[in-house]
């Protein structure tokens, strides 16, 4: 009885770790550009090709495949902000939800056309690792995908706390005029948001890629998750967000083991009904303005 | 004059007996109505393949007594409505004698009542609906088993030669998933099997550990799955990754992975999985392997369940228009209905209503093949 606890709270955490990447990225943008992008979920599809095809067609390991991904949606991330984006910042937040709406089902759909619907499996060679540490089973894959994550989250926070660009990212959160003024280039501080967000929707596509399926329409589901995350854990709080994406991880974990799996995906917006009522400010939230 | 009377005689009676055969010397007209646009297209293309086959055969044989088949194909796109109209065109233009159709269920059973209005046997290949059968219109005929007779041959199997007394269920959220579940648990009731493990998924779900996970602390000795090819093999290839191997025996006795793209997803995963079907190219008798061997001369293919289903079809119709020695459609459906047919897959005939009724065998995936695990078994 507690090896499957112990093992359905494990498969909650890789879960979450994943959760964890793209919900970052939606945050980011929501932190720094005020804007809502539905879109995500299409970066992160498209990630998932990118690695696929370099797998594929270039015949890279898994590993130089994710690094492909990575850049590769990072540029087109950045190229999607400069021509579609760009026009609407600073106006008020419908703009940006409708824009990215349509955006996400233009590339859902070009997707769809030029990829098919058959789902495809980016074979990382990691499945077959199999570990099993006191009865509880581990692959390779869900393994590297718990190291990744946690590099990944690293990375950023000290990208965020310690270099020029990231403490002019955090300005340009607090106080947009404040750090225009102060010399900040904002053009460029979001680009390179939206960069780091397509990046990491990226490393994320690529490792769900390899554990279950790719596919055109493997975006539009988690997107609404990664909403009510970036929800629960307060908008553009790192800290706040990854616990909230392992908290709904391990949600639907554990209630699709020990409740019902036909209605896991209930779960999270549960979760999020019963915070809107006892602690509406956040998971973590509480002194902010 | 005793040499002429005898001559006259004899010719009397030659005429006599021709009059007797009422089928006029002409093409015998069968219609035919099947999906060969549209999704299903290519599902429907092997039914075709089996008609034409048996056609072919036939005519080459001389026909009935004599007679050529013609055969009317309409395209139905597995579309009711269209079924409809193609069944209406083949009753009430082409004048043809009975239909072979459709495919999808909620197809035939539109088709039905055209059937039933214009008099003429209706005969499906493929549609699996308990309905259709259960509705007593005398005119439709069902030419290939059902999920009820799976669910019999399958677990009479699974619980007596593998000795599977604890079952756990995968199956898909719908009313194929759950109804499934149902049929089986009743089975399993009678043959004194207890379920251990029931769980649904939703279509198109991906993470399923939550699931193998709670699987892995049951006792389960046989998992069975109901779904569709992707959803199923994600389940497989987590069930493996979950360490499970060889402590259950996969089941998938409606066959949902048993085609290229479950073992192409699948990989070596796919290997060991039983299934009931109710034909496959590797059925060890003569007539399945000189059907299995003819088809693939044919078509460069090796026949499956719809191929062999369309074939057995225009077959017995072929035979039931010619032992009811005429083209009255009322004297070719009791013919229809009293056939005792044999063919590549065995021994058939029809039911008081209308279900044909022939034996399963079980399969298994092994090196990304279909092999013959156990039977002919009887569904009854």
């Amino acid at each position: 009885m507690w090896t499957v606890f112990f093992q359905q709270t494990l498969n909650g955490v890789i879960l979450g770790c994943i959760y964890a990447l793209i919900a970052l990225g939606l945050s980011l943008i929501f932190g720094i550009l005020e804007m809502a992008n539905f879109a995500h979920g299409e970066f992160y599809m498209l990630g998932a090709f990118m690695a696929l095809f370099s797998m594929t067609l270039l015949n890279v390991p898994f590993l130089v495949a994710l690094v492909i991904a990575m850049a590769g949606m990072a540029l087109f991330s950045a190229l999607i902000e400069h021509f579609i984006f760009k026009p609407i910042i600073g106006k008020p937040m419908i703009n940006s939800m409708l824009l990215s709406f349509g955006l996400s089902t233009a590339l859902a759909n070009l997707a769809l056309y030029f990829f098919k619907a058959d789902p495809r499996k980016i074979t990382s060679g990691l499945a077959r690792i199999r570990f099993n540490f006191w009865g509880l089973f581990l692959t390779g894959e869900r393994l590297s995908i718990l190291v990744l994550s946690v590099i990944l989250v690293l990375g950023l926070s000290w990208f965020i706390r310690y270099t020029v660009t990231g403490k002019s990212m955090r300005a340009v959160a607090q106080d947009r005029t404040a750090a225009q003024l102060a010399g900040i280039n904002v053009r460029r501080i979001y680009a390179v948001t939206f960069g780091i967000s397509g990046a990491l929707a990226a490393a994320a596509g690529t490792m769900v890629g390899a554990m279950f399926f790719v596919s055109p329409e493997m975006g539009f589901t988690v997107v609404l998750k990664s909403f009510v995350i970036v929800i629960l854990g307060g908008f553009g709080e790192i800290r706040g967000v990854i616990l909230a994406a392992i908290l709904i991880g391990l949600v639907e974990s554990l209630g699709g083991g020990f409740i019902s799996y036909a209605y896991k995906d209930a779960y999270p917006f549960i979760l999020l009904i019963l915070l809107f009522i006892f602690k509406p400010e956040g998971l973590t939230g509480g002194n902010r303005a | 004059m005793r040499k002429l009377s005898a001559v006259v005689v004899f010719v009397l009676c030659a005429l006599a007996s021709s009059a007797a055969a009422e089928i006029p010397k002409a093409p015998v007209k069968v219609g035919v109505v099947l999906p060969t646009s549209g999704p299903i297209a290519y599902d429907g293309g092997l039914a075709l393949n089996g008609i034409k086959m048996a056609v072919e055969e036939i005519n080459a044989a001389g026909g009935i007594k004599g007679n050529r088949i013609e055969i009317y194909i309409e395209d139905s796109a597995g579309v009711p409505a269209t079924a409809v109209a193609a069944m209406e065109k083949l009753v009430g233009m082409e004048k043809v004698v009975a239909v072979i159709g459709d495919f999808g269920s909620s197809c035939t059973l539109a088709m039905m009542d055209v059937a039933r209005r214009a008099e003429v046997p209706l005969i499906t290949p493929v549609s699996l609906a308990p309905k259709i059968t259960e509705m007593g219109n005398i005119w439709m005929f069902r030419g290939c088993d059902n999920s009820g007779m799976i669910a019999r041959a399958f677990t009479k199997w699974a619980v007596q030669e593998k000795k599977i007394d604890k079952w756990a269920y995968i199956a898909i959220n719908t009313d194929y998933g759950r109804g499934s579940v149902e049929a089986f648990n009743e089975d399993l009731k009678k043959l004194g099997a207890s379920v251990v493990f029931t769980e649904y998924f939703n279509q198109g779900e991906t993470d399923y550990y939550p699931i193998v996970t709670k699987l892995s602390a049951s006792d389960a000795n046989g998992l069975c799955l109901f779904g569709e090819t992707v959803d199923l093999s994600r389940v497989v290839a987590q069930y493996y990754e979950m360490g499970l191997e060889g402590k259950m025996l996969i089941m998938d006795p409606t066959s949902g992975t048993f085609n290229e793209k479950f073992i192409e997803l699948a990989k070596e995963s796919a290997n060991g999985i039983v299934g009931a079907s109710r034909f496959v190219a590797s059925i060890p008798t003569p007539a399945a392997q000189k059907f299995a061997a003819d088809y693939k001369g044919r078509y460069n293919l090796d026949p499956e369940k719809y191929a062999q289903a369309g074939y057995d079809c225009a077959r017995m119709i072929a035979f039931a228009i010619e032992k009811a020695d005429s083209l009255d459609t009322e004297a070719i459906r009791s013919a229809l209905a009293g056939l005792r047919y044999e063919g590549p897959q065995g021994k058939a005939y029809f039911d008081e209503k209308n279900q044909l009724i022939i034996d399963e065998y079980i399969v298994a995936v092994k090196e990304g093949k279909l092999e013959v695990v156990a039977g002919p078994i009887s569904a009854h």
